[in-house]
């Protein structure tokens, strides 16, 4: 129903964005601008942790996740809303918050769901009026 | 789960008065939730508050740093209700030269269920209007150094009872008087001490940013930090990413980013001989890279030169770095077109 919708739209959009690293064989590879930006913040933080692909690897096996869709769509997320922030986020910003999904388990005793609303309100949804 | 829940739990977390509309289920959650924001521990920021002003002297404060500043001539929209978000990017986007509104940037900022504005949302219509979104080092010195070079800056508060985030835009200060002159809210010139707007301002992260017509730069900014903040322009205003990076090559001649960027854009314009030649100036200024030669064969490929992609990403292969695997499928690629088109 509206969950599977929003799932198909996120992924559609997603790739849409190319941030799904999926390129079939007979596809161009270009090296993205974003990409070399991307490149040279990590070598100036010092650290070559994780890559572009497992970054989006980890943002997109989050978003996927059914619980992580009813709590977007809890938030008043609409199709349209995601898809403004989805086109927002810079490479960067995507690695961001693969990191910050990668550290969850390790914040102590809250569950699951806790951690999905937290992650999900102080990233996705820091908002001022 | 039912529609109804949505703005009880999204507002309940930032406006702990709202708490009575939630659903038992979500509770638990929604608390603990709000002890994390009302407990001023953000993922993001975090530690103790540690002032970057006192009497007079600002922590690393660039050499030169005017006494103090006031940026004449931004627009100022008054808003009592929850829309500081597009009040404030209206007031720095129609600074910048742009011509929207509030209203224009309300569909595009504000969500009524969450009864606010998203952060990140503020650099997509930053970037939609065709302007660069740059957000700025964390510390009070480059906030500063964009007032005196006579920028408004957009900054992200935490601020009133109870505490809630907001947006106000900088327009001046004084070292010397104390001050700190903001847009914010109904006030078109609010003073606050610097150490009053700092402390407001660092449990976000002393996050904020300025918004720049392709060609202006914010003042300090590095090569690199320029191009990180215009490349993510090229999907949604790719125009004013082609200009952006003219400027960029313009005053750094070598910016060979730059050059891979409109060569990018070229690339997406399907112009692969315009794109190939801004790749061969990225491959001069950048001869120890294997990436824009990898860009320049795929250029050549898209425009039938076969052969001179083939020597191209011959290049780029035995240079090997930093993408190798990504330089061997191209060269799989060509070989294979090459096979294909009957040359081989």
């Amino acid at each position: 129903m509206h969950a599977k919708r929003l799932t198909t739209q996120l992924v559609t959009s997603l790739f849409g964005l190319g941030l799904l690293a999926a390129a079939p064989a007979a596809k161009a590879e270009l090296i993205g601008t974003q990409q070399l930006t991307q490149q040279a913040t990590q070598q100036t933080a010092g650290a070559q942790g994780t890559t572009l692909t497992q970054d989006r690897q980890t943002l997109n096996q989050f978003l996927a996740r059914a619980d992580v869709q009813r709590k977007l769509e809890q938030m008043g997320l609409s199709h349209d809303i995601t898809q403004q922030r989805l086109a927002a986020l810079s490479n960067q910003e995507v690695a961001s918050l693969a990191g910050k999904i990668d550290a969850m388990p390790a914040a102590g005793d809250l569950g699951f769901q806790e951690m999905v609303i937290i992650l999900l309100v102080a990233i996705l949804v820091v908002l001022a009026v | 789960m039912t529609p109804r829940a949505t703005p009880a739990i999204a507002g309940s977390i930032l406006k702990p008065g709202r708490l009575h509309a939630l659903r038992v289920a979500s509770l638990p959650a929604a608390l603990a939730a709000a002890a994390l924001l009302g407990g001023c521990a953000l993922p993001l920021g975090g530690g103790a508050y540690k002032p970057q002003y006192s009497h007079g002297a600002l922590l690393g404060a660039p050499a030169g740093l005017p006494a103090r500043a006031q940026v004449a001539g931004v627009p100022f929209y008054a808003d009592d209700r929850s829309y500081c978000g597009p009040a404030s990017l209206a007031a720095v986007l129609n600074w910048s030269g742009a011509d929207t509104s509030v209203a224009a940037l309300v569909p595009q900022l504000y969500t009524p269920k969450l009864d606010g504005t998203l952060q990140v949302d503020m650099l997509g219509a930053t970037r939609r209007a065709g302007r660069v979104a740059y957000v700025l080092p964390h510390e009070l010195a480059a906030l500063f150094a964009q007032v005196a070079a006579g920028i408004p800056v957009v900054a992200l508060q935490r601020v009133g009872a109870p505490l809630n985030w907001h947006f106000a835009v900088v327009t001046g200060y004084d070292l010397k008087a104390d001050t700190v002159t903001l847009q914010s809210s109904t006030a078109a010139s609010l003073v606050l001490s610097i150490g009053q707007f700092d402390r407001s301002w660092a449990p976000g992260g002393r996050w904020a940013f300025v918004a720049l017509k392709p060609g202006e730069f914010p003042a300090g900014v590095t090569e690199f930090d320029y191009l990180h903040a215009v490349s993510p322009l090229e999907g949604v205003a790719p125009e004013a990413a082609r200009q952006a990076y003219e400027a960029a090559v313009q005053r750094w001649p070598k910016a060979w980013i730059a050059m891979m960027g409109l060569g990018n854009l070229a690339y997406a314009r399907k112009d692969y001989a315009r794109a190939a030649t801004h790749f061969a100036q990225a491959a001069r200024a950048k001869p120890d890279d294997g990436d824009p030669l990898n860009n320049l064969a795929q250029a050549l490929l898209a425009a039938g030169d076969l052969r001179a992609a083939r020597g191209t990403i011959e290049q780029a292969v035995r240079i090997g770095t930093p993408n190798p695997d990504v330089y061997r499928r191209t060269q799989a690629q060509i070989e294979a077109a090459l096979q294909r088109s009957g040359i081989e």
